[in-house]
């Protein structure tokens, strides 16, 4: 007798032990591609999150931007995506077309965040159609990174170039292939550093409307400038990736660099005596490319209210003060929130406030188009490609370039 | 009469076995159905219809087909796949004989030889493929440093539209050696020993006992080794999305890569499945090709 009421409260408390795990824990699932020195710090606050809100759990996946950007799309087609996506900015519309994330209008009224806290460029980067799908993850701005000793060494002043000229002359001066390159750029799969040298003359890729800049005669300008430094006085090895132009700056081997705020963790450790820099003005304007990763809700978890209120939560935390000082300070990125700039460890900073100050002139690389990928492999890397290989001319490529363009657009 | 009544009484017995047979082969028919006919039915499918993703399935008809006739990266990819498979195959088959040949004998050493030419083949290509690309790259890698200590300067191979192919083929090559060498050493085991004694009484050298003997014993090996390695060829993928990403200039893009390029950067899934359809029949035509071919008894 004795043993079967034990067995029953054995039951009875069993039941509750479970219904409680099952009814008090929302899980979410929750990807990013932040595989580098930043994990950590991504890891840490995710942990964080979890500790302080017992009835939430978030399981994160972390795997490689590329692989990240394959699976996506197709495991949201299959209902299998996660909740909570950190994916590129640019990468929205593609999904928001596909319709499988929710808009998140209410984000502003439902949480503590307020659009005005949070840097403005990253905000309309995650807004297509008039809808906001997504809060920042992180943002950033390319900068330009300078080998220090390279510049003493070649009897320059150990300060970055701040106009065109300047640039190139510098280029030329630390150059002595293959020893040394004076600025490695990249060719292919890289952050957009053509691009950049296209709005840094008054062109682009896309206009801001929506109208073909690639083909345009400040487009080809920039290009054919830069083209020929490459071509004709050697400043940059050909046909490299963005990895691989990494690696060669990692190595010593190249004086000047354009990358984002991800590299300074490898680039210290490598012992390098560098700086970052300003964007050198372009004979139009200064420009960089400012990227952005958003969190997006899926389709699925923006419909169930619980799921729903629990990624709210999350993403308020994410973008509370206490967590992007911790995410500036250990991942070496701008704070998404623009009203803690000057906090006073965040200026203290050796790259934090420099990145900061790069996106006041950074714009979006093919955001706001659900063509971003096919531009940058299929049009954009193309043409550079063809005129770096020296297989076609800057006019050739780019008119090719503008109308593939106009044809994918239609 | 008689065989009549055995007859009758056997069927109930045959059915049966059938039945127990079909029971038998159930699993492995599920797991075939599953996933090798469903997704095979459902690419035919979806090449008659515009399915991207983003939109629902429409029907559009041949057009994909005809896309695909007019498509000039399409054609190059093909281009890129034969130039590759011809790269491989013939060079790869002599070297793996040969190496065969000359490690079926009883020297000191054979065995350690036989591993390190079989490494490469249990190693990960992704992972192999890494290590080249760094041994290429002429900015951090080895090759260039060791060739430059002596003077030499080695271009980029892998970012030269004329000479990435080439690396590719190399590594591939190398990669597949060793597998195809074991495959000849099993095939050289099996030629009967009295032919060669025969052939040494009858005066032959060497290379006539090769030509004469080894050679033509050893076709049945031959036939495997090189329909193996045509159909590997023709879906090469790993070393290449690896080192090139299809790359300089589409030069090292084959059809696999083009399949993955629509499958996940544009999402034209149809399309992708219709370059995948016109890779199904070329592999089917060459493998029956193959075995018409090369299938004539050993004499």
């Amino acid at each position: 007798m004795r043993n079967r009421r034990l067995m029953l409260l054995m039951a009875v408390a069993l039941v509750f032990l479970l219904a409680g795990s099952a009814f008090a824990k929302v899980k979410l699932t929750f990807w990013n591609g932040f595989t580098g020195p930043d994990r950590p710090v991504v890891e840490a606050l995710v942990a964080q999150f979890n500790e302080e809100n017992p009835d939430i759990e978030i399981e994160m996946d972390i795997m490689p931007w590329d692989t990240f950007m394959q699976k996506l799309l197709p495991s949201y087609i299959v209902g299998q995506g996660p909740d909570i996506a950190g994916l590129g900015a640019e990468l929205l519309p593609r999904l928001v077309d596909a319709g499988v994330l929710a808009p998140i209008d209410d984000v502003f009224t439902e949480t503590n965040l307020t659009r005005e806290m949070l840097a403005p460029f990253a905000v309309d980067a995650a807004t297509y159609k008039g809808h906001l799908y997504g809060t920042p993850m992180s943002n950033y701005a390319l900068l330009m990174y300078y080998n220090i000793d390279h510049f003493t060494a070649a009897g320059l002043a150990p300060e970055a170039p701040t106009n065109w000229d300047e640039w190139l002359e510098a280029a030329i001066k630390l150059s002595n292939p293959p020893q040394q390159y004076g600025f490695v750029m990249p060719t292919k799969q890289a952050p957009a550093v053509w691009h950049l040298l296209m709005w840094s003359n008054g062109g682009g890729i896309l206009g801001d409307n929506g109208e073909v800049l690639i083909d345009s005669a400040e487009s080809k300008e920039a290009v054919k400038f830069w083209a020929d430094a490459v071509l004709k006085h050697e400043i940059s090895p050909i046909g490299l990736t963005g990895p691989e132009t990494d690696k060669v700056f990692q190595t010593g081997k190249a004086s000047m660099h354009i990358v984002g705020p991800w590299m300074t963790t490898g680039f210290t450790e490598a012992g390098l005596n560098y700086d970052v820099a300003p964007i050198p003005e372009g004979p139009v304007t200064r420009a960089t490319v400012g990227g952005v990763t958003s969190m997006a809700i899926s389709k699925q978890a923006g419909e169930d209210p619980v799921k729903r209120q629990a990624v709210y939560r999350f993403l308020e935390f994410w973008n509370s003060e206490e967590a992007q000082i911790k995410w500036a300070l250990g991942a070496n990125f701008p704070p998404n929130r623009i009203d803690i700039a000057d906090n006073p460890e965040i200026l203290a900073h050796p790259w934090v406030p420099k990145f900061t100050a790069g996106l006041a002139y950074a714009r979006g690389h093919l955001v706001g188009t659900p063509h971003a990928s096919e531009i940058e492999s299929d049009i954009y890397d193309t043409a550079i490609e063809y005129i770096l290989l020296g297989r076609k001319s800057v006019d050739d490529a780019l008119n090719e370039a503008g109308q593939k363009l106009r044809d994918l657009l239609k | 009469m008689f065989i009549g009544k055995i007859r009758r009484k056997r069927q109930p017995i045959a059915r049966y076995n059938q039945q127990i047979a079909y029971l038998f082969l159930f699993p492995s028919l599920a797991v075939f159905i599953v996933f090798i006919i469903y997704p095979i039915g459902f690419s035919l499918w979806s090449t008659f219809t515009n399915w991207n993703l983003i939109q629902s399935a429409k029907y559009v008809g041949w057009a994909n087909y005809i896309r695909l006739c007019n498509d000039e990266r399409f054609w190059n990819a093909v281009y890129n796949t034969i130039v590759y498979t011809i790269g491989v195959v013939p060079v790869g088959t002599a070297l793996s004989l040969l190496l065969a040949v000359a490690l079926n004998q009883n020297i000191k050493g054979t065995k350690f030889f036989r591993t390190v030419i079989f490494l490469p083949v249990v190693a990960s290509t992704a992972i192999i493929a890494i290590v080249w690309t760094f041994l290429f790259d002429p900015q951090i890698g080895l090759f260039g440093y060791y060739l430059s200590k002596i003077g030499i300067t080695m271009g980029a191979w892998l970012r030269e539209p004329d000479r990435a192919m080439l690396a590719i083929i190399i590594v591939s090559i190398w990669k597949n050696v060793g597998f195809n060498m074991v495959i000849f050493l099993a095939g050289l085991q099996g030629i009967p020993y009295s032919l060669y004694e025969a052939a040494r009484v009858d005066g032959a050298n060497r290379l006539q006992m090769f030509r004469y003997i080894t050679l033509p014993q050893l076709r049945p090996t031959t036939v495997f080794v090189v329909v193996m390695s045509v159909l590997s060829s023709f879906q090469v993928f790993d070393q290449i999305y690896v080192m090139t990403r299809g790359g300089p200039l589409y030069r090292t893009e084959t059809l696999v890569q083009y399949i993955y390029h629509h499958g996940f950067t544009t999402f034209q899934m149809s399309y992708g499945a219709t370059v995948a359809m016109f890779l199904l029949v070329v592999i089917l035509a060459l493998t029956i090709l193959q075995l018409r071919l090369f299938d004539r008894p050993v004499d």
